[in-house]
């Protein structure tokens, strides 16, 4: 279960570095599915099989999808521009990354978390999570819903608008 | 029900599921069909046109539709009764015959419905490749010596197989012929100058200078001194008919594959010549062959 | 393990025998003899073909973006190969018991999504492009039919396992310990009182216990056709407008490699649909009083003979699902795109929503 648990970590945080170096836009997009995928594991191993797929579900087939459609129409391989980044912020934002790093590293001493895998349960997180949406958060997963049923609504509009 | 009758949103899906299953419904009546196929039966079967259904490949080089007796495919000049007048080789629209005639000193044979044969052909060559199987040469030959037959199949590796050689000569023979032929000129002028000496200085430098073209002529009219030189010949004949279908510039495969086929070819145009004869010009001749005659009247 | 490695070999073997197949199936619809000249009846065609795509030269076009291009078929045939980690085999056999099984699998899948447009856009072909994007968008939309019509057997059946609605969908419902108390109605119909649990066979699969699930089963059919880009759906690859859509520039071994993972996915979704409104592994014949016809054509979960009668009776199913498919593919012309849309968002999408509904409601009957 560790050498698993490190496989995914490992394929995690390498592809997210991909993600970040990397000058070829589409390259670090997908990259970015090893690093989701990467997570999804992570999240299997902690027992939270229902997110994992959710993750998969949403942030690969979803917007991940959505993201390279972008890159393709706009980006097309062989034009060999890079996108160019100068560098500002250098100082606020290393003292800003610096700060978030502390703070979580912190937060994980203190939360005095369980290591992962450890056990992992029988029982799938489905049903519960099933029923605590209908029940004690049906409020807000109503309100989740409406909120969604509104931005499609305001999106078709939007594109079915015709031209003034 | 008729197409696009109910436009309405349920009328356009219940069509759709409706032609939808007829659709699946042939295409599952076709699969059913499957298991029956036609057979090679040819068009003069009365079954021909009753297998509907089943599928209709045949497997080609197992089997094949039989090609009727007048199937119209691959030329075949049976040249024993070729007279080298080279009436083919000019109506073809495509130039695909090639033909090189050598004059005889006499008359070398008779074509098997009369005719005299007095040239060798040095090369009798046809262009398969080429043909476009309009069957203008076969009309007009006037000797029926040169047919299509039914051999439909016979492509090559090698495009220069296509070329079909019917001449009869070898290259040596060929050139034996004209030597012979060119003797016989000279000799004939030799003496025709020795006869007529008194000539107008004019013919005579014309005829000194150019002593084939002028010979090229009178080819036709000889006859009258033909037996003279008759004995000179009689030697080279025999070992013509010993080496009857002589094919030059030939690969060993194609003078075989040709060797194949031209004993069944000419099986068959002897059959047509001899029994088929009468009832061939029924079919084909009335029609174009009077329309050339007016011609050659007018 | 073992129905790891089974699957692979499996695989492989069905692509081959799939492919010739088709070519047979098509032959006969359009009155064709099909591939005669190979082996007995044409039957080692492919494994011919397949020797010659090895052979081929791995070609990567100048202009490509080559690592992408090199990995995209991976990327497609791992997706669609990972799907078949939850199928039920046999009673017993399974990649793995996941607790989500369909939603497991209708997710991977979408990972094949990634792939297409990699290999489309990596190609740096236009037609490679348009294809691509054409999958892309078909398969998202797509994949709504197919999640509602999953969705109402999950309703019905109140678990995702697929395992679980394998047995459901039998005579050995109570053998396992979850279902040891339920009871299989006719129709589902509690009200009916007519116990079938004993009787199995057909009687006992979900599109009985639910007889609307036919209809349901036939939107799962068509939107999992579309997103298996199989004709009629199969605009992304439309040979006769774009080449071929994201694999024209693709040749040899990952040509072969795309092959395939079309093949498998045709056979995943077979195999879904079987599960899912088939009964699985369960055998076809009821037990008919002192005629036991479903004891005797399917073994108890757990013995020899229960392995193989279940490994037989899905894979007999799944077979039919890919005929059908076959069957529709050479029968039906390529639809437009506006019409691939108008039958997924107005036809298929609101007919789900609604069969959703009353499966909801047909639970508590």
């Amino acid at each position: 279960m560790n050498i698993a648990f490190y496989c995914f970590a490992a394929l995690t945080v390498l592809s997210a570095l991909v993600v970040l170096w990397t000058r070829q836009l589409l390259y670090s997009a997908f990259a970015l599915l090893f690093t989701l995928l990467g997570m999804s594991g992570l999240y299997v191993l902690a027992g939270a099989d229902y997110v994992a797929i959710v993750q998969i579900m949403i942030y690969v087939g979803g917007v991940l999808v959505l993201l390279i459609f972008g890159i393709m129409l706009t980006n097309r391989p062989g034009t060999g521009h890079a996108p160019i980044s100068g560098r500002i912020n250098q100082f606020t934002g290393i003292l800003a990354a610096g700060g978030l790093f502390v703070l979580f590293f912190i937060v994980f001493l203190k939360a005095n978390l369980p290591f992962p895998a450890l056990k992992s349960s029988p029982h799938s997180s489905v049903t519960p999570i099933g029923i605590g949406l209908m029940t004690d958060y049906l409020l807000p997963f109503e309100i989740a819903g409406i909120l969604l049923m509104v931005a499609l609504m305001g999106a078709a509009y939007i594109a079915g608008r015709k031209r003034l | 029900m008729q197409k696009g009758a109910n436009n309405s949103y349920f009328g356009n899906i219940w069509e759709g599921i409706t032609s939808s299953w007829q659709g699946l419904k042939l295409s599952f009546k076709h699969i059913w069909e499957a298991r029956q196929r036609r057979t090679p039966i040819g068009i003069t079967d009365p079954d021909y046109f009753k297998q509907e259904t089943g599928i209709v490949t045949l497997t080609y080089p197992y089997e094949s539709l039989p090609v009727p007796d007048n199937g119209r495919y691959r030329l075949h000049n049976e040249m024993e009764d070729c007279i080298v007048c080279d009436k083919c080789a000019e109506i073809c629209p495509v130039s695909c015959i090639d033909i090189e005639a050598v004059k005889s000193t006499e008359e070398i044979r008779k074509t098997s419905d009369g005719h005299s044969v007095r040239l060798y052909a040095a090369r009798f060559d046809i262009d398969m490749a080429k043909c476009c199987f309009c069957g203008l040469c076969t009309t007009v030959c006037p000797t029926e010596c040169l047919t299509m037959t039914k051999t439909y199949d016979f492509s090559e590796f090698d495009i220069r197989d296509m070329i079909y050689h019917f001449s009869d000569l070898s290259p040596e023979q060929a050139v034996e012929k004209r030597q012979n032929y060119e003797t016989l000129q000279t000799a004939k002028q030799q003496a025709k100058a020795s006869t007529t000496n008194v000539q107008p200085t004019e013919e005579k430098t014309a005829e000194q200078t150019s002593t084939t073209p002028a010979t090229a002529k009178p080819v036709m009219k000889k006859p009258a001194i033909k037996p003279v030189t008759k004995p000179v010949i009689t030697d080279p004949t025999p070992s013509i008919s010993e080496e009857t279908p002589y094919v030059t510039e030939v690969t060993p495969e194609i003078s075989q594959t040709i060797q194949e086929a031209a004993p069944q070819d000419t099986k068959a145009e002897e059959t047509d010549q001899s029994e088929q004869a009468p009832a061939k010009p029924v079919m084909k001749k009335p029609v174009i062959k009077p329309m050339i005659k007016k011609k050659t009247d007018e | 393990m073992i129905a790891f490695l089974f699957f692979l070999v499996f695989l492989l073997v069905y692509m081959v025998f799939a492919v010739y197949a088709e070519r047979k199936l098509s032959a006969f619809i359009q009155d064709r003899l099909g591939p005669t000249e190979i082996g007995p009846y044409g039957m080692f065609q492919t494994l011919a073909d397949l020797v010659k795509l090895l052979q081929k030269e791995d070609i990567v076009p100048v202009k490509a973006d080559k690592w992408v291009f090199l990995a995209a078929p991976a990327v497609i045939f791992t997706a669609i190969f990972a799907g078949f980690a939850v199928m039920p085999l046999t009673p017993t056999l399974q990649g793995s018991g996941a607790v989500v099984g369909v939603f497991y699998l209708l997710t991977i899948v979408s990972i094949d999504i990634v792939g297409l447009l990699a290999a489309g856009w990596s190609s740096n072909n236009k037609y490679s492009l348009l294809g691509a994007m054409r999958s892309v968008a078909q398969i998202v939309s797509y994949e709504i039919p197919v999640g509602l019509s999953v969705l109402c057997v999950v309703v019905l059946c109140q678990t995702l396992d697929l395992q679980e609605i394998c047995y459901q969908q039998g005579i050995y419902i109570r053998t396992l310990p979850v279902y040891s108390e339920s009871t299989n109605y006719l129709f589902g119909i509690k009200r009916l009182g007519i116990d079938m649990t004993e009787v199995g066979g057909f009687l006992t699969w979900n599109v009985i216990r639910m007889p609307l699930f036919f209809i349901v089963y036939i939107i799962f059919f068509i939107a999992t056709l579309a997103e298996a880009n199989r004709a009629p759906f199969d605009i992304p690859e439309a040979e006769s407008e774009l080449v071929g859509g994201f694999h024209t520039e693709y040749s040899g071994f990952r040509w072969a490699l795309l092959f395939l993972a079309e093949y498998g996915m045709m056979l995943l979704v077979s195999f879904l649909g079987a599960v899912l409104f088939f009964g699985g592994w369960n055998t076809l014949f009821p037990n008919i009083g002192p005629v036991r016809l479903a004891d005797w054509t399917s073994g108890m979960p757990g013995t020899i003979y229960g392995n193989i009668t279940g490994a037989f009776w899905i894979i007999l199913k799944a077979f039919i699902g890919v005929f059908i498919q076959m069957w529709v593919r050479w029968t039906y012309p390529r639809l437009r795109v506006d019409q691939l849309m108008h039958l997924c968002w107005k036809v298929l999408t609101p007919l789900s929503l609604l069969l959703l509904f009353i499966s909801a409601l047909w639970k508590l009957l």
